[in-house]
């Protein structure tokens, strides 16, 4: 009995003098030596980098204020880590260049923007790909000020980086910047003339102007083009013989950007000084015939003019009221109503009475915008006009100057008014103040025309005007149909608890109207209904009426009542299913699957059932139907919500039912809609859909913060295969990995490089032999191999079929694991764990059994439970879960292999490492893995799972891996330690007791030995005298010890002490693990 | 094996559909004529997955379609029918007499380009938002519209939508409330989450992008126009460009207007709602009787203003003063930068 020496004593001991020791070294080297400055730099970027992208502008701000704390030489260093597209990720550091260059080129910091522009000038010369050097010059397009001239005019001649030059020179645009530019268009080679004539045209140098000109010509129409463009920007007198060719033959465009350019030259020359060439330019242009479909161009000319005149274009806007041109009149127009003065109103109103009745109708609406009340007596007259287009428009300008004033003039109108007045006059009328002009609306309606009659019931119903109900209901009937159709749209809103008895007949003379008209009467019955004083008696009389009749009438008051509500209005339809004429049954169904009130749930779901039973599906689906709305409308929590939905669940038989279910529950945010969604996500007639709900269900909305969980990421990894959009499938792959990283998961690849992975070396035994030194080199030599063979590319790892194992650099014990795959063709693979082979990955066409078993199992099961896998070339998901020596793994959400132990292939005789790397297998195949996220399950965890496992067989813990709750005896031999019972072997010399006694029983336990050490396990002993003699004791010895070779039988390992000699063998090596 | 070129391919979508003479409305409907089909005519430029939503547009027909991906232009061409043509470059649809609306419905890098070439050939514009991709962009295409009086629509509508985004309520009854001072003053606005900006916003780039073979059917260099040369990679095409500054602006680029310009309604600072509401014929309408659309560049510039003033801020991660007059930020170079951008040659406004 006896002692088991502290298990982790001594590597712990060496660990802490091992920190300390470290930290000593440290101290010591930061005295001692200096470290070069530009390492120290660097290593300072590489830190500063891992902070972008930045979490948010100031997160930003601050890391760039970090780079610029370490001086040029940090900003050089970013820009070294610049690299052309393709051949390296250098994200970050275009991120931290630009933090750097908003930090510095923060208002009022010119020091330090000077200091970052020397910085990035610098690296601009020195580096050596066009890319880089490209974007460094956008850097000083956006920061640099009159010290990035010179750096930028060495690069206008080249052929890659001439145009940013030019361009970042544009943003300087200093007079040196112009003069650099000027240099560079004198030099021969002209590959970037364009861009520096486009810069120099901007900058407006008139200096340009001749050499310009001799490019005007050019047979590069990319040249020749920017040219006419500068010259025109420029507004020099020179290049007007040039601009003002437009030229006839070529193209409508070209035609009409010569003309534009034309005009953009003369607003320039405005500019300069030069009035008059301005105005002869424009006036020439809108004296041109320029074809019908040039109005733009005139009316650009005109606008020009106006520009230059002010309040004196007036002549030339009167004038272009001649114009057939209805758009150009308008711009004319729009230009006028900026001149003010009531003699420009005049000017206006007499030309009014000169022009074409279109410019006449045009000027009266202007009138109107320009809102000069001294034209009402002038609008008033044209309200009789002869010409339509005149009246209509006086009848807003009217109401626009005039105000209520003109409600008579208006309202003597309504008499003759045809349908397009009528309209006009609605809207005047819907613009005054209430009282007084529905009054005049009201008096008018008896003699008013039909379309006025329409019109004002229009008003009535727009302006909910109850006391008028009486003229709407008689409209309602009315001979004519805009004037019955107008009346069915306002009775709703004008319609009183009174007119209930009347609508109710006018729903019973329209049967057989159109379905639109007779539901806008029983929006009217129902709003009439609603208003009723007693609620409850809100249906009564159309209750009542409905029982007297027969059908169509029966059925369109039965419609009616979904729209009321309440529950003599649903007992009355509960009673019409019931009615023994089929077409009575089914309108009730429909009225009632439509009821507004949460009330009639549970009748929906005893119809569903009913007619479930007598194959009535399309009651069913309606039933359901109604059902999941009211569910989904009513304000239940999500759990409640959910009980409610499941109550419909079995209801519901045929696809387009279940459908019905599926959208339902997509509506509910809770985990177990997710669930239930996510058995249909097995059967190709609903995944599509039920994927969708399981979006909905799972992302964040505007109200909900979205679901969580490891389950939830899982459903909608299974979801996100189902969307044919590509955008939204990353999307939901992105919340997926949020959600497991919020579980406690991390990402073991990080979709960028090869960081946290290593080549593979040998096998775990192989590699136990190996001296440090070798295994160094072998290390170096196999790293090598997996940078050569294995990708990233988009976020995916890619194995191009011809290397070795991808490895991870740490080892891990107890864990869960989520990976996606994908495979071609004949491919294969597999994850090792724990540096051991394997769960199988392989083409499921050539292995029906599937992915996802032990492949390198001998005494357990080897195979898959079932085939999982999706088809060659699409993603597939593993979910590993490895605890102690069990292992389980769902493909794809299916379970393949249930808690089985995982066999150590490289030494059979031993039971699986207790960890050891994850590996990704090569085989000769591609192969594609991403979204690899790993959980490290603690011992404690590790622990309570294994034991939920035990407990399930109905057994029970005596330890709890904490403490030693439940036992008595020696308290101090005896300590917990990170889960496991220990025995200290100085202290330990008494025995530990569970409290409790126990005659039959099963009792499981792991053991692990130091060399020697002896120890036993008494049962049926009691709390006094010796175990092993009063009860009996079970040996545990390590019997390989020397000090044990001549043991009596009954001594050995395993034997009831004294009583019955074990078999031996089965004892593992000291320092595993027993069962 | 024979392989169609691109230029093959458009020369016979061009050679097989029939060709017919349309003479577009403007030039048959001056003083006192009414032409035998008042329907204007458009094109559409830009035809991916939006695109093929503004075929669909009613109120007008339909002549020619034009995007740089022969494949859309192939599928545009199926869905459109006879009697309309495929083009590849925007200008040669420009050079059409015979039609009056362009649809722009390209990346927003293209917008104010083909926006103001239009103005100049006397188009009418729809235009999708984001309406400009830079601050300068709009300002240009705000003077060429109004210069050229041509009729502008912007493609957002979210003010006349029935519930407004997350506020559980139409925009109208909320600027009323505004408008009677039911909330208060100043009022505080803000999108968000919780209005709407749900998952869908987060457009986002790639940041490593190794180049990749441009597919036969894209013409990339077209593509890209004025924006910078760089490698191609398909994410940043099609599907997925509004994660690049260079051709938009992430979830704010793709939705901000969307929100922005009923904000700006409510807060009147933009054209009040006309009744009835639009729907899309109402377009042609306004094309038809020359009268501003209710959406058009003035209160698009301003809400695309706010989206670039935003995406500028995003940039360079600090709060910018921004004068709306002057149209500059307020003693901020570098913020002053942002407001153009360059255009890669020839490509310029």
């Amino acid at each position: 009995m006896k002692e088991q020496s502290l298990d982790n004593m001594k590597p712990t001991l060496t660990r802490k003098a091992f920190v300390v020791w470290l930290g000593i070294f440290a101290i010591a080297v930061c005295a001692a030596t200096a470290v070069p400055a530009g390492q120290r730099t660097s290593v300072r970027v590489s830190e500063i980098l891992l902070k972008f992208p930045a979490q948010s502008p100031a997160d930003k701000l601050s890391a760039g204020a970090e780079i610029f704390a370490l001086g040029e030489a940090g900003i050089e260093d970013v820009c070294r880590r610049l690299s052309p597209p393709g051949k390296a990720d250098d994200s970050l550091a275009r991120y931290a260049l630009e933090a750097a260059s908003d930090y510095a080129a923060r208002p009022g910091a010119e020091n330090d923007r000077r200091l970052y522009i020397k910085a990035v000038v610098k690296a601009l010369n020195k580096a050596a790909d066009t890319d880089v050097q490209a974007f460094l010059i956008r850097r000083l397009r956006i920061a640099g000020g009159a010290e990035s001239v010179k750096p930028l005019g060495r690069y206008l001649s080249d052929a890659k980086l001439g145009e940013p030059a030019a361009e970042a020179l544009l943003a300087v645009g200093t007079p040196d910047a112009e003069k650099e530019l000027l240099k560079a268009l004198g030099r021969k080679d002209r590959k970037n003339t364009a861009a520096i004539i486009e810069a120099l045209g901007e900058l407006r140098s008139r200096e340009a102007v001749a050499k310009i000109l001799s490019f005007a010509a050019s047979a590069d129409s990319r040249i020749r083009e920017m040219s006419l463009y500068a010259l025109a920007n420029i507004g020099d007198p020179r290049a007007e013989p040039v601009l003002s060719r437009i030229p006839v033959a070529s193209s409508p465009t070209e035609r009409a950007r010569a003309a534009s350019l034309y005009v953009l030259f003369a607003r320039r020359a405005a500019e300069l000084g030069r009035r008059d060439d301005a105005l002869r330019i424009s006036r020439s242009l809108l004296a041109k015939n320029l074809g019908a479909d040039e109005g733009q161009v005139r009316s650009a000319a005109l606008t020009l003019v106006a520009e230059i005149l002010g309040d004196k274009v007036l002549s030339d806007l009167l004038q272009a009221m001649d114009s057939p041109d209805a758009a150009f009149r308008e711009r004319a127009l729009e230009l006028a109503s900026a001149i003010p003065g009531e003699e420009v109103t005049a000017e206006l109103i007499g030309r009014a009475a000169e022009v074409s009745p279109e410019a006449r109708a045009q000027i009266i609406v202007m009138l109107g915008r320009r809102g000069d009340p001294s034209a009402l007596t002038f609008i008033k007259d044209r309200l009789r006009s002869e010409f339509s287009s005149v009246r209509i428009a006086s009848i807003g300008t009217a109401a626009r100057l005039g105000r209520s004033d003109v409600v008579a003039d208006l309202s003597a109108l309504w008499q003759s008014a045809d349908e397009q007045e009528a309209s006009a006059l609605k809207a005047a009328f819907l613009g005054f103040p209430e009282g007084e002009a529905l009054g005049a609306a009201v008096e008018a309606y008896p003699g008013a025309s039909v379309p006025a009659k329409a019109a004002i019931i229009d008003i009535l119903g727009e302006r909910v005007a109850r006391d008028h109900a009486g003229i709407v209901l008689a409209g309602a009937v009315h001979e004519d149909e805009a004037v019955r159709k107008s009346s069915l749209k306002a009775l709703a809103n004008v319609v009183r608890a009174q007119d209930l008895p009347q609508l109710i007949g006018l729903i019973l003379a329209s049967a057989g109207a159109d379905p639109a008209d007779m539901g806008l009467l029983q929006d009217a019955l129902a709003a009439s209904a609603r208003q009723t004083p007693e609620q409850a008696k809100r249906a009564d009389l159309v209750v009542d009426a409905m029982h007297k009749e027969k059908i169509p009438n029966r059925l369109d008051l039965l419609r009616s009542l979904a729209k009321i509500g309440g529950s003599r209005a649903r007992r009355a339809v509960l009673a019409e299913i019931q009615n023994p004429n089929p077409r009575v049954q089914a309108v009730a169904v429909y009225t009632l699957a439509g009821w507004p009130e949460f009330e009639a749930a549970s009748d929906l779901l005893n119809i569903a059932r009913k007619a479930g039973e007598s194959g009535n599906r399309n009651f069913v689906f309606r039933a359901i139907q109604g059902y999941v709305r009211l569910v989904g409308e009513s304000g239940f929590p999500p759990e409640k919500k959910l009980l409610l939905i499941k109550d419909a669940l079995d209801l519901a038989k045929e696809p387009a039912e279940k459908n019905l279910i599926i959208a339902g529950l997509g509506g509910i945010k809770a985990e177990e809609s997710l669930r239930m969604l996510a058995r249909f996500l097995d059967d190709p007639a609903f995944q599509a859909r039920a994927a969708q709900a399981v979006v909905k269900a799972a992302l964040p909305s505007a109200e909900n913060p979205g679901l969580s969980g490891v389950d939830c990421a899982w459903i909608l990894k299974r979801a996100g295969r189902f969307s044919d959009n590509e955008y939204e499938r990353e999307q939901v792959e992105k919340y997926a990995n949020r959600l497991l990283e919020a579980e406690g998961f991390k990402p073991l690849f990080n979709g960028k490089d090869l960081s946290g992975w290593k080549g593979l070396v040998k096998d775990p035994p192989a590699r136990a032999e190996m001296s440090p030194s070798t295994l160094r080199k072998e290390q170096a030599a196999a790293d090598d191999d997996i940078r050569r063979h294995w990708q990233v590319i988009e976020g995916t790892l890619v194995f191009d079929g011809q290397g070795h194992n991808l490895c991870t650099d740490k080892d891990y014990a107890d864990f869960e694991l989520f990976v996606d795959w994908k495979i071609e063709s004949e491919g294969d693979s597999g994850i090792y764990l724990r540096g051991s082979p394997q769960v199988q990955i392989w083409d499921p066409a050539q292995h029906p059994e599937g992915s996802g078993g032990l492949y390198n199992n001998k005494v357990g099961p080897s195979a898959p439970l079932r085939p999982a896998d999706h088809p060659v070339g699409e993603w597939n998901t593993f979910y590993i879960r490895m605890v102690g020596e069990r292992l389980t793994c769902y493909l794809n959400s299916v379970l393949v292999v249930d808690d089985i132990v995982m066999e150590n292939y490289w030494e059979r005789d031993k039971s699986i490492y207790s960890s050891g790397q994850i590996e990704l297998q090569s085989h000769s195949t591609p192969l594609y893995f991403k979204n690899i996220y790993i959980r490290e399950i603690p011992a404690g965890e590790a622990n309570r799972l294994l034991r939920e496992e035990e407990e399930a067989e109905g057994f029970v813990p005596l330890f709890n891996g904490s403490d030693l709750t439940g036992w008595v005896g020696d308290a101090k031999g005896y300590i917990v330690e990170d889960g496991k019972i220990v025995v200290d072997p100085e202290s330990g010399s008494g025995n530990l007791y569970t409290a409790s006694e126990y005659s039959d029983f099963v009792f499981r336990f792991e053991f692990k030995l130091t060399p020697g050490a002896n120890n036993g396990l008494g049962i049926r002993a009691p709390f006094d005298g010796d175990a092993a003699y009063a009860g009996l004791e079970i040996q545990i010895l390590d019997d390989t010890a020397p000090e044990y070779k001549d043991l009596k039988p009954y001594q050995y390992h395993g034997s009831v002490y004294g009583v019955v000699p074990a078999k031996r063998g089965f004892l593992k090596p000291v320092g595993e693990w027993n069962e | 094996m024979k392989v169609i070129t691109r230029r093959e391919f458009i020369r016979r979508a061009v050679v097989s559909s029939a060709a017919l003479t349309i003479v577009p409305r403007r030039v048959l409907g001056g003083q006192g004529y009414v032409p035998p089909s008042d329907e204007p005519t458009k094109a559409v430029i830009g035809v991916g997955g939006m695109g093929r939503v503004h075929l669909r547009y009613p109120g007008s027909r339909l002549l020619a379609v034009c995007d740089v991906d022969s494949e859309h232009l192939r599928t545009a061409l199926e869905i459109a029918g006879p009697g309309v043509r495929g083009y590849r470059d925007f200008r040669e649809v420009l050079d059409r007499p015979d039609i009056d609306i362009v649809h722009i419905v390209t990346p927003p890098h293209w917008h104010a380009l083909m926006s103001i070439a239009a103005t100049e050939a006397g188009k009418d514009i729809w235009c999708e938002k984001p309406m400009t991709r830079t601050i300068g962009e709009g300002i240009k295409v705000v003077e060429a519209v109004e210069k050229h009086s041509r009729i502008f629509r912007i493609n957002t509508w979210f003010r006349f939508q029935d519930v407004f985004y997350g506020l559980g309520t139409a925009v109208k009854p909320v600027k009323k409330a505004a408008a009677h001072g039911l909330f208060g003053w100043p009022l505080k606005v803000t999108v968000s989450g919780v209005t709407g900006f749900d998952w869908k916003f987060y457009w986002s780039g790639r940041t490593y992008l190794p180049p990749q073979l441009v597919p036969p059917e894209l013409d990339y260099d077209f593509w890209l126009g004025p924006a910078p040369l760089k490698p191609y990679h398909p994410h940043r095409v099609h599907g997925s460009f509004r994660g690049y500054w260079d051709y938009d602006g992430g979830g704010l680029g793709d939705m901000g207007m969307h929100y922005l310009d009923p904000v700006q309604f409510i807060l009147e600072k933009v054209a009040s709602l006309p009744d009835p509401e639009p729907h899309p014929e109402d377009f042609s309408e306004a094309v038809r009787k020359r009268k501003k659309f209710v959406l058009n560049e003035q209160n698009g510039h301003r809400s695309a203003t706010l989206v670039n003033l935003a995406k500028i801020a995003v940039r360079l991660g600090r709060r910018l003063r921004f004068d709306p007059g002057a149209q500059r930020f307020i003693g901020d170079d570098e913020a002053n930068r942002y407001i153009d951008e360059p255009m890669r040659t020839p490509w310029h406004l």
